[in-house]
């Protein structure tokens, strides 16, 4: 098991709003047909979990380049409609889950299902794939597996510098290639299109304005569509959020202080021994590896997994069994590999090759101030040194987005300099321990909106409406979408998930 | 006060063999071993005094007042003794025991802060607790005290460009170099002095006090750096303790470098709280001017600023309420200076907040902090790592989080390794017969709140109750039953309260 892939499985768990299956086979497309650009093309639905329940499919067409119109290039929306068809309709509702490159459709039936039913009926439900992901064209083709993280050394201290440099040269030319290689889609890809893609498709289902469900990098699509189309929000949930203002230098500077309160704000809620419980096993195991049955475990098939699940309320259990296991392996007795196994296995499952150049051009796209090698040396080592371990592969993983890439190669996008005022203000819900999105960046969002509601809550999940069983912010998260009322800001305690029925 | 049981603990105590490890006795040539742990069973040898309290001088009306004498050297065999004075307040009515207090720093006087800090407490609690107010040595009327050492200045470094970028490796230097020597003839000044200088040594005078006071038992409040010492104490002398409050919480497993890196994001969080307590439009406000001083200065009340002496004043003492108002009005007047124009009067005004302000940055704490800092934490950075942690201070907020990083960062320069003498990281919870109770505002620049969740995770059972603002050190300080009654509740009955998140509580009641 390579460092890489560890890191893959930390970095794509971190990305992505909610750990459902977000892969979907690009879709076999018959032979093309002219289409007017922003005319939808009805069919049938293809995710398994569509093809029944009602939910109509289709395709809309718009240009790849918004800004240059006399581009012949298309790029298609696949999305899916769940019609209401109560009698008090409140409109449409749609979500993005975040990453970039979660898809929405494979997730279609997962959100109507977890939303209540006085939402989930007096909505029509709209699922869309963002271009590039999923069902939705144009795809990044030809490029080469991104490359592994150099070696790390079991125990001891890591030479970030080497490993950054080594990291940054080794991948370097294999981004330039792919992005060459895509030269003519690479650059259409950021949320600057997306937006007006997603202004499109109401326009073409003819709805009035979005309910709309922001997780993660989902709240970045929000932000971006609520200052380009600031009227078109009916409500605005930012769910896990980024930070309004950031660039890749603060984006990724976040992270060397952001493992500190995963770490104090995950073993509280955990309970009673495990903040010294865990704090025990961090330092252990950077000085030692522990051999369980055989089978030797270091911090980097550990920790990885941990702070990858963290965002999870559901795997809390599986965290505690693993630190548990672990624990007793390094200084008791009891452990069984094929226990930690099954328990680790259960903190695994996001593919870590699931698009990574893709996630490259839409952040660069996207967030400006690129850090220099020089830079990424620092965030990483400092992450190192005052957070984990695990902070600096994360920190190296989030800084270095953007090289083998010219600047410049998207619209550029400017800083909020005052807050926006939306008809309907947003609510904004972030916890203390976010290990994706930090909470700072979440309270910074709610203060660039006028009148807008900040929910804290006081655990780890990411992304957290219905995904935690918290009354204090499911139903005022849901109040506020049925009736636009925004709640006072609140700080939401931790409840722990019950065990799912036997 | 003094009752007859205390002393037979004092000679119970004194008969037992000091177990403790020694530290060098000259600690600037032989590394110091570090007590691995503080067992009670192992205390130092501790003298039999018996006080004599005598009304004080002057400002402490109907306070008592003594000195308690003590070994200078707990851990090892130097005859020199230190001198710890202190004042007790009698309890007015049935007494439930004492209450003693410290008020951070290192380097905050007791005896100093008695008056003030009795005042603001609930009329029951008067009535209920002797109250012990004392100097932890190197500190107001104690010794041993650091003398010969030079004022320090904080003002004289580094050429700093009034606008663009700072190279902060070349400023951490200068710093060091400055500050290094002025530290190390500190040092030599005092070798009967600084070597016994720390927590380690506090809490054992702390605990020599309750002893010769003839206390069964200590409620403690720890502010800030106080903490420190009732965090230490616990561990230490866990059956010592009835109750404790760690108000403005250390993270009990901070090392020097996580100290000085807390900073890069410390104020940011403040900024942020701070911002959410206002109007809609501060928070943006208050970025952009930060970020427009890092390209332009500006004339205020006739006076070019620049972002060396307006950042100090915006964000140097966020994290006392009672600067709000000139913050805000610094905030204002600031971008409106920068980005729109400003009439008269909001120049003077903002003229006087940032006197009032300069002057709140200004202050500094003698050599003694160093001292105890440098005992208390290992992990020094090194000036790189130094200049690291300000470079991310300055990316994710300001040059005053730089220079507030950089400041501490080389608080150990000039010092010998062998100053350290640091506890191990804490394994295990502490078991305390009754937990404590943590306060912390979340967006606290001085104790981060981060460190403070921490503290209260490793005690079994603790209270954590989180300030929605950015007081620093919130207990009585601030109109909030949320904050107080609980705090209260738990010194009188011993009640642990349930977690809880308060809301922000203005000074004025709107």
């Amino acid at each position: 098991m390579t460092a890489r892939f560890l890191a893959g499985v930390l970095a794509a768990a971190l990305a992505l709003g909610v750990p459902a299956s977000v892969s979907a086979a690009p879709r076999e497309t018959a032979a093309p047909v002219p289409v007017e650009r922003g005319s939808i093309t009805w069919g049938t639905c293809t995710d398994d979990s569509m093809t029944s329940g009602g939910w109509e499919c289709g395709t809309l067409t718009v240009p790849l380049d918004w800004d240059d119109l006399a581009n012949p290039a298309d790029a298609e929306i696949s999305f899916g409609i769940l019609r209401s068809t109560a009698p008090d309709r409140l409109g449409a509702f749609t979500f993005n889950p975040g990453g970039p490159g979660g898809a929405g459709l494979g997730l279609s039936e997962y959100v109507r299902a977890v939303l209540p039913d006085e939402i989930s009926t007096r909505f029509d439900i709209v699922a869309w794939d963002p271009r590039g992901v999923g069902e939705s064209t144009p795809h990044l083709r030809g490029c080469a597996p991104q490359p592994d993280f150099p070696p790390l050394p079991d125990t001891g201290p890591v030479d970030w510098e080497a490993t950054v440099r080594e990291y940054v040269d080794s991948v370097e030319p294999l981004r330039r290639e792919c992005f060459e290689t895509n030269a003519d889609i690479a650059p259409y890809l950021g949320t600057y299109y997306v937006i007006r893609d997603l202004e499109a498709l109401r326009i073409a289902l003819g709805e009035e304005r979005w309910t709309y469900w922001g997780m993660s990098y989902g709240t970045r699509i929000g932000l971006r569509y609520a200052r380009e189309y600031p009227t078109r929000f009916r409500a605005f949930l930012l769910d896990g959020s980024v930070a309004p203002n950031e660039t890749m230098l603060t984006r990724s500077g976040q992270t060397a202080y952001k493992y500190g309160h995963v770490n104090a704000t995950f073993t509280a809620a955990m309970g009673e021994g495990m903040t010294a419980k865990y704090g025990r096993v961090v330092r252990a195991l950077n000085e030692r590896t522990v051999t369980i049955d055989g089978t030797t475990y270091t911090r980097w098939q550990i920790f990885p997994r941990v702070y990858g699940s963290l965002g999870n309320q559901a795997r809390y259990p599986a965290v505690r069994k693993v630190i548990d296991d672990v624990y007793a392996a390094l200084f008791g007795t009891g452990a069984s590999a094929r226990r930690l196994d099954r328990n680790l296995a259960l903190l695994e499952e996001v593919d870590p090759d699931s698009q990574g150049y893709f996630i490259d051009f839409v952040n660069c796209a996207d967030v400006h101030t690129w850090p220099t090698v020089d830079e990424v040396v620092d965030v990483v080592s400092t992450a190192a040194r005052v957070s984990s371990m695990t902070g600096a592969m994360d920190a190296l993983g989030r800084s270095t987005h953007c090289f083998g890439l010219t600047p410049g190669f998207a619209p550029r996008w400017t800083q909020l300099t005052r807050p926006l005022a939306l008809p309907t203000p947003p609510i904004v819900i972030q916890s203390y321990g976010d290990p994706a999105t930090a909470w700072i960046g979440g309270r910074q969002m709610s203060e660039y909106f006028t009148g807008a509601a900040f929910l804290s809550y006081t655990g780890t999940a990411h992304v957290s409406y219905m995904r935690t069983p918290s009354a204090c912010i499911n139903d005022r998260a849901t109040r506020y979408l049925l009736t636009q009322s925004v709640p006072r800001s609140a700080t939401c305690a931790y409840e722990p998930t019950p065990p799912p029925e036997p | 006060m003094l009752r007859r049981g205390g002393l037979a603990v004092v000679a119970c105590l004194a008969l037992l063999a000091p177990v403790a490890p020694a530290i060098a006795a000259t600690p600037a040539t032989t590394p110091a071993t570090s007590p691995s742990s503080f067992p009670s069973s192992a205390a130092p040898a501790r003298p039999a005094v018996a006080l004599t309290l005598r009304p004080c001088p002057t400002d402490l009306t109907g306070w008592r007042c003594s000195t308690l004498t003590v070994p200078r050297d707990w851990f090892g065999t130097s005859d020199l003794t230190a001198r710890i004075p202190l004042a007790v307040m009698p309890a007015r009515g049935e007494r439930i025991g004492a209450l003693t207090f410290n008020p951070g720093g290192p380097g905050g006087s007791g005896i100093e802060a008695a008056s003030r800090w009795y005042a603001a407490l609930p009329e029951r609690m008067k009535d209920s607790f002797d109250f012990v107010a004392w100097d932890p040595r190197g500190v107001g009327g104690s010794t041993p005290k650091l003398t010969g050492c030079r004022t320090k200045s904080t003002r004289a470094y580094y050429d700093r460009p009034a606008t663009g970028p700072v190279d902060w490796l070349a400023f951490t230097r200068d710093v060091a170099s400055s500050t290094g020597p002025e530290l190390q003839r500190c040092w030599e000044a005092n070798p009967d002095v600084a070597p016994y200088l720390g927590t380690d040594y506090v809490v054992e005078d702390l605990e020599a006090m309750r002893v010769a006071l003839g206390y069964d038992q200590w409620s403690f409040l720890g502010m800030s750096y106080g903490s420190r010492i009732g965090y230490r104490y616990a561990r230490a002398y866990p059956a010592s303790l009835r109750a404790l409050v760690m108000d403005g919480a250390w993270d009990p497993n901070a090392t020097l470098a996580t100290w000085a890196a807390a900073d890069s994001w410390a104020f940011t969080y403040a900024q942020s709280v701070f911002s959410s307590l206002f109007d809609d439009r501060l928070a943006a406000r208050f970025a952009r001017v930060l970020k427009a001083l890092n390209a332009r200065t500006v004339v205020i009340d006739g006076r070019t600023r620049t972002r060396w002496d307006l950042t100090p004043a915006l964000l140097g003492d966020i994290s006392s309420q009672s600067a709000y108002d000139d913050i805000r009005a610094m905030i204002d007047t600031t971008y409106d200076a920068l980005f729109r124009t400003t009439s008269p009067a909001q120049e003077r005004r903002a003229g006087l907040a940032f006197t009032r302000l300069a002057r709140d940055a200004e202050k500094t704490d003698p050599y003694t902090l160093n001292m105890v800092m440098c005992a208390d934490m290992s992990g020094r950075p090194t000036l790189e790592e130094t200049a690291r942690y300000a470079e991310s201070a300055y990316v994710n907020s300001s040059v005053l989080a730089s220079l507030v990083t950089v400041i501490k960062g080389t608080t150990c320069e000039g010092l010998p390794d062998a100053i350290e003498r640091p506890y191990p990281p804490i394994e295990e919870e502490i078991a305390l017969v009754t937990p404590p109770v943590v306060l912390n505002a979340l967006g606290d620049t001085r104790t981060p709140w981060l460190g403070a969740r921490t503290m209260a995770s490793y005690f079994t059972g603790s209270s954590f109750i989180t300030y929605n603002g950015t007081q620093h050190v919130i207990y009585r300080k601030l109109r909030s039953a949320c904050l107080n009654v609980p705090v209260t509740t738990y010194f009188m009955t011993l009640t642990v309260p349930a977690s809880t998140t308060c809301t922000y509580a203005p000074l004025r009641q709107p």
